[in-house]
């Protein structure tokens, strides 16, 4: 093979390889986009368990416990809730964290007379529900 | 030879132009998705009913406490054409209007009922899709567009 076709080759492979290279760099920003919201969703699922296992603590203990109750382990996140007393109103505030991103939820509970409301969106156990809550997501960084 | 190796590297060029242009316009899609995604998911947080205060496709109204200060906030969101395109701008509590992205193919807000019919009665919404597409600037063909398509619901109607 001649010099010139060594050197032909030579850079086209160099060209193809950074090309390549730049290529794969751009694919991978679509994976984090697509991962970002997959983050959302799994930080959300993972806040509304914290908040149903809270509520189902104020349940058992039937509002005898205000506590705090850390490193728990929610759907593959780390979840931490405090219950705090207002009146006859209970606040939980709960935080779970995924790969360095939190979700705040603050919610509002009440004991009601007779059943809570049932239905498969709201947050209720026995006669404890929620009857507000506030989400928020939050970067490591932010 | 030569013409081979600058029609080679035009053409990779091009290709690696359009990926990047696709992938910038992605991550704005996203960031405009998150903050709309942020303010629905308070809908209903300490506020009274009706929530809704406008329900059109292009335009949406809703009050709730989206910064926890214990009051409820009225928030917009509404579409004008600018164009072929359309701009997104939101407004908080009436005040001043903040135009969050230009460069819209269209942005549709759509309003369901608890069993995931389509309803236009404020009282009975439990969830929103939207749907935010977004021009890809300066394509033609290929990705002229980036999406973001999701389903919210508010955890307060």
């Amino acid at each position: 093979m001649g010099s010139s076709k060594v050197v032909l080759v030579g850079a086209t492979s160099l060209i193809v390889g950074i090309y390549s290279l730049s290529i794969k760099k751009v694919e991978s920003s679509y994976v984090t986009a697509s991962m970002n919201r997959v983050k959302m969703v799994q930080l959300d699922r993972a806040g509304e368990a914290a908040l149903r296992l809270a509520v189902n603590d104020l349940a058992v203990s039937d509002g005898l416990w205000t506590r705090s109750v850390k490193g728990m382990k929610v759907l593959g996140s780390s979840a931490d809730y405090t219950v705090s007393k207002q009146g006859n109103t209970y606040i939980i505030a709960a935080t779970v964290s995924i790969g360095g991103t939190t979700k705040t939820v603050q919610a509002y509970v009440e004991k009601v007379t007779g059943q809570a409301k049932k239905s498969f969106r709201s947050v209720h156990r026995g006669q404890w529900q929620v009857t507000d809550r506030y989400e928020r997501n939050q970067k490591e960084n932010d | 030879m030569i013409i081979v190796m600058l029609t080679l590297t035009v053409n990779l060029n091009n290709a690696l132009y359009v990926r990047t242009n696709h992938a910038n316009t992605k991550a704005h899609v996203q960031i405009v998705a998150d903050m709309l995604y942020n303010d629905l998911t308070q809908a209903g947080y300490r506020a009274t009913r009706p929530v809704f205060t406008i329900l059109c496709s292009n335009d949406i109204e809703f009050k709730g406490d989206i910064d926890n200060n214990g009051l409820a906030d009225t928030i917009r969101y509404y579409t004008v054409p600018n164009g072929s395109s359309y701009k997104l701008y939101r407004k908080v509590n009436g005040g001043t209007v903040l135009e969050v992205g230009k460069n819209f193919s269209s942005i549709t807000f759509q309003y369901y009922k608890l069993k995931g019919k389509i309803t236009s009665n404020p009282d009975s919404i439990k969830a929103v899709r939207l749907k935010v597409i977004l021009n890809v600037e300066g394509a033609t063909e290929g990705f002229t567009t980036a999406t973001s398509n999701f389903k919210i619901y508010p955890s307060n109607l």
